[in-house]
């Protein structure tokens, strides 16, 4: 199966599951949520990216904390259920993008929430390249990866090799590794 | 779509910055428009205040071009004309 017919399988999942994404999911992702976030520190004046934004259940808690948000993801059925939770909030942007092809300048965001993102990218490396890619220098990048498709030291192996230094790292009670990162300055 | 995502908005293709917006419809936010690499002559869509800015491979035809017809007289000759991933050329040329 090419990329790009694997990107098109997840376009089609989460458009299809759209509409009961929350019922089924929203409790275990608000349990990485809050665990990034107790390793997160933001400034009312920061860009956030929230990349593979889902239905947006990531900005309760970035919204009041950052003066730009944006919010991208691949489903575009998905991205209306985002709208709804989106519309309270004046400083939130969304778009319908891909990971791996972001349409955004370099260098601008403070932090960078890529939750439930690389175990559906065809090529997390690549994927991970494109996140620094539009990432400050000084900016915090939170990547989780489910643990039956990325066991600890692969997924650990796979951040340092993308250039990312891990600065806290959870995965007790979890489905899945979190990490929150900084990068790797040469 | 707000105004303000285009001050940092980039081509997902060639990265170029800055890209050009064509307001269609606007309430409070933009609710269709179009916007432009000016390097590469790719558009892209707003749609339902969404701007849908994939690469070519994820873009359908069948759902991007009826749109691109419908605000044709709004849309610059160049794009219609030599825009990607799809334009109107062969139709174009068919006229008297």
């Amino acid at each position: 199966m090419s990329k790009w017919d694997k990107k098109r399988d997840a376009m089609r999942h989460y458009d299809l599951t759209a509409h009961i994404y929350d019922t089924q999911y929203a409790e275990e992702q608000i349990e990485k949520i809050e665990a990034a976030m107790e390793s997160v520190n933001m400034e009312k004046h920061g860009l956030v990216l929230d990349v593979g934004c889902g239905t947006g259940l990531l900005f309760n808690y970035v919204t009041n904390k950052a003066k730009t948000i944006v919010g991208l993801d691949i489903s575009r059925k998905i991205l209306f259920q985002a709208k709804k939770r989106a519309k309270k909030f004046p400083n939130m942007h969304l778009i319908w993008a891909d990971a791996d092809n972001m349409p955004l300048k370099e260098n601008i965001f403070d932090h960078v929430f890529a939750v439930t993102l690389i175990q559906n990218m065809p090529d997390p490396a690549k994927t991970l390249s494109e996140v620094k890619r539009v990432t400050k220098n000084n900016a915090v990048i939170v990547v989780t990866g489910l643990k039956k498709k990325f066991p600890l030291e692969i997924f650990e192996g796979l951040l340092r090799n993308a250039g990312l230094n891990i600065i806290a790292l959870k995965s007790e009670n979890l489905k899945c590794h979190v990490a929150v990162c900084t990068k790797l300055l040469h | 779509m707000k105004r303000k995502l285009m001050e940092i908005l980039a081509c997902p293709i060639d990265k170029h910055h800055p890209l050009e917006l064509l307001v269609f419809e606007e309430k409070e936010e933009i609710v269709e428009g179009l916007i432009i690499c000016p390097k590469c002559l790719r558009w892209y869509p707003i749609r339902d205040e969404i701007p849908e800015m994939l690469p070519d491979e994820l873009r359908k035809e069948n759902e991007d071009l009826p749109f691109f017809k419908k605000w044709k007289e709004k849309i610059p000759d160049e794009i219609l004309v030599e825009g990607k991933p799809f334009n109107l050329k062969s139709e174009m040329q068919k006229k008297p």
